[in-house]
């Protein structure tokens, strides 16, 4: 016998030799190891600095390698004559305020303006959604929420409390408002910049400084800019707006709304927390340009804009369009709220990327067989206005938001999506995967996992109990907007 | 801490390794790098069960970590016993029997300090 053999075999005080105890010890390594890396992942899961967008604010999570994906031309396609949108009547918003400024129901449309009138001609399911949310859904919402009065309190009093800080933007002409007014000392005439890419680098530094997460420059494209303005931004909304010539180029910010409230959609999320911060950051990168001598125009929705936001975030090379109509960027799925400032201070710009979105869209459904109000086609892309894309039904969607509960607005298509995912290693590997993969198996396997990984209440349950639903939504809110956990009702 | 932690990870993993390494010894299994290359895959697998079912159960997600889990670990299993027959794990030969009996080298013998298995 070796001496290594009799020191095998010597018992130590545990009882054990010195094999044995080696032999146990990998044991206890492999299930303590293996143990730590499933507290790992409970930790990664829980862990708020996952929560895309949240964690710097110095452009730290703008972090896919995007030119890897970078195309020349942008994934819709032009198959058609194109036609601006006018925002009178074709944006949702604008066209029921006004059919509820001026709708009698003994007139009918008779009783309505020239321009809605004929938008109902050429629209006439419009008009019927639009009128039934009106005459319908208005009334319910109203019972409904007297009889659930307070239980989403605290969910709307945080929305409110975001939305509170709203700085106004322009609200007269561009030839005012675009230009340096001097408040702070602007040059009279545009510095001259050392060049369009180290501008483009500088405008994005401060962008991220200023507090956005995503930044994107583009060139603009006229098609995208309303056709008529909406009221109160300093155009006359029955002249055809004519795109001022130094809206050349278009930046784009955008910071994603609250992780866990999103989640919890159509009660508890809101936009508002999203499109304030945006909105904050295009108000002073404005200012910004403005101090460098050029002109330049903050376009900040949900309020006021004079174009149509998702195209230019695609021109801007921050991401695609999904089935549900919303940009889907890699770092932040749908989860994000984008501005645009028009300039003409000239910039490097971005390419469109193609990461796999529109492949995945084909198969994967998942937003429009949750879709509550069937807003979403299932169908393939078609043409809208000279471009292939999915069609929306706006006018049934902003129905369903108004019929709801809790916070304004819907967003269920934005929480279900498998691309709205915080940046932990196991969604980050699915995102990688998925968009290296040309076969495009991965996505019919990701898809497969996701519907039956992640379920999610049967549509009609997101309605009201008087439309036959039962107010549920998507996941459970978080701990601080429970209302019965804090408040006596 | 994320430093801290991989190091004591890379530690009770390497020990899994050498524990593993003085069993397959006993039993008188040869470990050539293509096992060891399975063992580790192996391992990796059952780590990125374990991790799914913890990030699921972290993000709220329990239908994922029981689904997700109950799916992961039964391809681990099934992996497991198709890599222990293919690594020859379950052939048992009563190897410490067997080691005892084979001849020695006479230098080894003399000075105790050469065990060409360790
Ligand atoms: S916001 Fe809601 S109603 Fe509108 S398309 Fe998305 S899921 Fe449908
Ligand atoms: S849910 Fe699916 S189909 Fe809808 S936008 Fe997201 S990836 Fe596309």
């Amino acid at each position: 016998m070796t001496l290594d053999q009799k020191q095998d075999e010597e018992k130590n005080s545990s009882g054990l030799t010195r094999r044995q105890l080696l032999k146990a010890s990998g044991l206890a390594g492999t299930v303590l190891g293996s143990a730590g890396l499933g507290l790992l992942g409970y930790q990664s899961g829980k862990d708020p600095s996952t929560y895309t967008g949240n964690e710097s604010f110095q452009g730290a999570a703008q972090t896919f390698d995007r030119n890897r994906f970078a195309v020349d031309v942008p994934h819709y396609e032009k198959i058609g004559p194109t036609q601006r949108v006018d925002a009178r009547t074709e944006v949702v918003f604008s066209r029921v305020s006004r059919l509820r400024r001026g709708w009698d129901e003994e007139k009918g449309v008779e009783g309505l303006d020239d321009q809605l009138r004929e938008y109902y001609a050429r629209v006439p399911e419009d008009l019927e959604t639009d009128v039934h949310l009106i005459e319908e859904i208005f009334p319910i919402h109203r019972e409904e929420a007297e009889r659930h009065h307070g239980e989403f309190l605290l969910a709307e009093a945080w929305s409110n409390a975001m939305g509170e800080v709203w700085p106004d933007a322009v609200d007269t002409p561009p030839e005012e408002s675009d230009v340096p007014s001097g408040s702070h000392g602007e040059p009279a005439e545009p510095l001259k910049m050392k060049s369009p890419e180290k501008t483009a680098v500088l405008i994005k530094k401060i962008a991220y400084q200023l507090g956005s997460v995503l930044v994107g420059i583009t060139k603009l494209n006229p098609d995208w800019v309303y056709s008529h303005a909406m009221r109160g931004r300093g155009f006359d909304p029955e002249q055809p707006l004519e795109i001022p010539k130094h809206w050349e180029y278009a930046i784009v910010v955008g910071t994603p709304m609250s992780w866990d409230p999103m989640y919890a959609n159509p009660n508890y999320g809101t936009s508002l927390d999203a499109y304030s911060k945006t909105r904050i950051v295009a108000l002073r990168l404005t200012s910004f340009i403005k101090q460098l001598g050029y002109p330049a125009r903050p376009h900040v929705p949900g309020t006021e804009y004079d174009l149509m936001v998702p195209p230019v975030v695609i021109d801007a090379g921050l991401g695609e369009q999904g089935r549900h109509g919303v940009v889907i960027t890699p770092e932040l799925g749908s989860n994000f709220r984008p501005a645009v400032i028009t300039t003409n201070l000239p910039m490097k710009v971005d390419k469109p990327i193609e990461f796999g979105v529109q492949d995945f869209c084909r198969t994967c459904k998942i937003c429009a067989e949750n879709c509550p109000s069937g807003s979403i086609s299932t169908g393939k892309r078609e043409e809208v206005r000279g471009y292939r894309r999915y069609k929306i039904d706006s006018a049934k969607c902003h129905s369903f938001w108004f019929s709801n509960l809790g916070n304004l607005g819907c967003r269920i298509c934005v929480a279900v999506c498998p691309y709205t995912r915080k940046s932990n290693w196991l969604h980050r590997t699915a995102l990688k995967v998925s968009s290296n993969d040309p076969t495009g198996l991965s996505h019919t396997i990701l898809t497969q996992m996701q519907k039956s990984f992640y379920p999610a209440p049967d549509p009609r349950d997101y309605y009201v109990p008087l439309l036959g639903g039962k107010n549920e939504s998507y996941r459970k809110p978080p701990w601080w907007l429970k209302t019965e956990d804090f408040i006596d009702l | 801490m994320s430093g801290l932690f991989w190091f004591v990870e890379g530690i009770l993993f390497c020990v899994a390794l050498l524990g593993l390494r003085a069993w397959t010894q006993d039993r008188g299994v040869p470990m050539p790098l293509w096992k060891w290359i399975l063992v580790v895959g192996w391992l990796g697998l059952l780590g990125f069960s374990l991790a799914f079912i913890g990030t699921s159960l972290g993000e709220g997600e329990t239908v994922a970590a029981v689904k997700g889990g109950a799916l992961f670990i039964l391809i681990t299993v099934i992996v497991g016993v198709g890599f222990w027959r293919i690594l020859g794990f379950s052939n048992r030969v009563d190897e410490r029997d067997e080691r005892d009996e084979r001849p020695r080298p006479a230098a080894a013998e003399s000075t105790g300090s050469v065990d060409e298995e360790i």
